[in-house]
């Protein structure tokens, strides 16, 4: 019996497009989580520095923030709540002026940014809300600018938090990707959908979402073991 | 060195307003180490945290070196804060850094040494406080007392010539505190520095202070030198405060054997404390007089003695002679109680 397995994998005729599959799915995950994790830090930080539990002892200053928090959480909500299918339609005219194309490995980065960014930063904030607060008075006590605080002490001391998130993120974005494939993103979705649910080939379907299987174990592997060597507890 | 006047710090939460401070006035002198003490939610930490405006006062000012702390601009306050050291509770390191960059870190803010100086400077603070080799270890795997050295090490780092210790002791065990204690002393005279302590514990004050002003609820009740306030404590809240380590104040005992009675609080400090007195005194008055409680011990670096006795048997004049011997030794003595009926046997 096992070896006919092996057998009809040896047989199986789509392992080139497996391959290609394989490949654009690695590449549009791996670069959408780059711009992903900039913005996400970028707009996780602002909402961490401007929330109710974190404001400024100035007065002037505290109804700014109070102004800020509630307009960049009102936007991240926005976009957390569009279902992602409707989002990457929605896109396909920024997409389009953004990269040339909606198709393909290209078309695909810019809804996958936009869809997983409000996600990260909401991770990012509460990973920030659990650095102890003494850490940033003393760092206020030194007379340490916000920026300074920001990169030298927030940061660093929520690095292996943040290294789950993004392993989080990353998973997400790798099912994201699947999805981006029914407006034909490419990847192993599109492969998935057009030979498994197309053209009824269940083989192709099982041998993709075997690999999808595979790559999100080894990225939860390397993220858990990245996390424990950046949690000196 | 640092004026505080009439500060206060008022909270709202909701609705509720709350004074943390009420009208505070304090004068802390360069090269001292003065001690705030209170129990906790007097507004202790508020008060400290005043200085250097990690708390901004709702009235009244602070002024370090007849500057106003609350007119600086933001760069200036940073400024500031950067030439004075903090030291925390809770120690508030950074676990993600080793022990070494924990204590660069002021020096990178302040950013005036060069990296090789900043790694140098790191070092001798380190051997300074006593933990030069644990320099590449992560917080998380020191001790106590230890992670207490490195948080005095950092607030070291650049210089300062104040340090405000913000319950530096109180997260530590007895003997941990002890040698934490010395090591501030140590390096006080050392440096020169002047050091603004907060403690709930007179044990604290004992060790390490030159002046003290006990808080409650927001005010100061009592300030002035250790010796004058553990010697003759004037506020129900301070006599609680020394109760707890057993410096009590005194209480006439009621097992007197003598019919005609006068009871003599007798206190001192300083010097004289270092010469045979109640001999000298009794020789003097040729009275005799029994102890009904004493303690003598030092604080800090001041000898100090006080003891309640009884006058066997003491007419007005002897009594009046007895108080100006005493006040010839420099012995602080108060009648406190007379008792001149006879008691039925």
């Amino acid at each position: 019996m096992p070896g006919s397995i092996w057998q009809s994998l040896r047989d199986f005729d789509y392992w080139p497009e497996i391959g290609e599959g394989t490949l654009d799915t690695l590449a549009m995950t791996g670069c959408a989580l780059i711009f992903t994790v900039f913005m996400g830090l970028t707009v996780g930080t602002l909402l961490f520095l401007t929330s109710p539990t974190h404001r400024s002892v100035r007065p002037a200053y505290q109804r700014a923030q109070a102004w800020a928090y509630r307009f960049v959480s009102f936007l991240v909500n926005v976009l957390r709540s569009v279902p992602f299918l409707i989002l990457l339609i929605l896109l396909i005219p920024t997409t389009r002026a953004m990269v040339g194309t909606s198709l393909g490995v290209r078309g695909a980065v810019p809804p996958l940014v936009v869809a997983s960014a409000p996600f990260f930063a909401r991770l990012v904030e509460s990973v920030l809300r659990e650095v102890e607060g003494g850490v940033l008075e003393a760092c206020r006590a030194m007379g340490a600018t916000t920026r300074q605080t920001v990169f030298w002490a927030l940061l660093p001391e929520a690095s292996a938090p943040l290294c789950a998130a993004i392993t989080v993120t990353a998973i997400a974005l790798i099912g994201y990707s699947a999805m981006a494939g029914v407006i034909g993103g490419g990847g192993l979705g599109d492969l998935a959908v057009r030979y498994g649910y197309q053209r009824f080939d269940t083989q192709v379907m099982l041998v993709t979402v075997a690999i999808l299987i595979l790559i999100v174990q080894i990225v939860q592997w390397g993220g858990d073991r990245l996390v424990a060597r950046l949690a000196h507890r | 060195m640092i004026q505080i006047q009439n500060a206060s710090k008022r909270y709202t939460i909701g609705a509720v307003a709350f004074h943390a401070l009420n009208d505070v006035t304090l004068s802390i002198e360069r090269g001292e180490i003065f001690g705030i003490i209170g129990r906790s939610g007097a507004g202790k930490s508020t008060l400290l945290r005043l200085i250097n405006h990690l708390e901004v006062p709702s009235g009244g000012r602070v002024m370090m070196e007849h500057c106003d702390v609350g007119a600086l601009d933001s760069g200036q306050l940073r400024a500031l804060r950067q030439r004075i050291g903090f030291v925390f509770q809770h120690f508030n390191l950074l676990n993600s850094i080793s022990v070494a960059e924990n204590v660069r870190l002021p020096l990178r803010v302040a950013g005036r040494l060069a990296y090789a100086a900043q790694r140098q400077r790191v070092r001798d603070v380190l051997a300074l406080v006593g933990i030069a080799d644990q320099a590449d270890k992560y917080p998380a795997s020191l001790s106590g007392g230890q992670r207490q050295r490195v948080g005095i090490a950092r607030a070291l780092a650049n210089q300062p010539e104040l340090l405000l210790c913000d319950e530096a002791t109180s997260a530590l065990d007895p003997e941990t505190t002890a040698s934490v204690l010395q090591l501030l002393l140590d390096i006080q005279q050392r440096l020169g520095l002047t050091i603004v302590l907060v403690t709930h514990s007179m044990g604290v004050i004992r060790s390490v202070a030159d002046r003290v002003a006990v808080l409650d609820h927001g005010c100061v009740v009592e300030t002035g030198r250790v010796a004058e306030v553990f010697l003759r404590p004037r506020h129900a809240v301070t006599r609680a405060l020394l109760a707890e380590i057993g410096f009590d104040v005194a209480a006439p005992s009621n097992t007197s054997v003598h019919t005609r009675r006068h009871v003599i609080d007798m206190s001192y400090d300083g010097m004289v404390a270092t010469t045979p007195l109640l001999s000298r005194i009794a020789r003097d008055t040729g009275l005799d007089f029994s102890i009904l409680s004493a303690s003598a011990g030092r604080l800090k670096d001041t000898a100090f003695g006080r003891f309640t006795v009884e006058l066997a048997a003491a007419d007005e004049t002897q009594l009046q002679h007895f108080l100006s011997v005493c006040r010839n030794h420099e012995v602080r003595a108060e009648l406190v109680r007379a008792e001149l009926q006879s008691r039925a046997p």
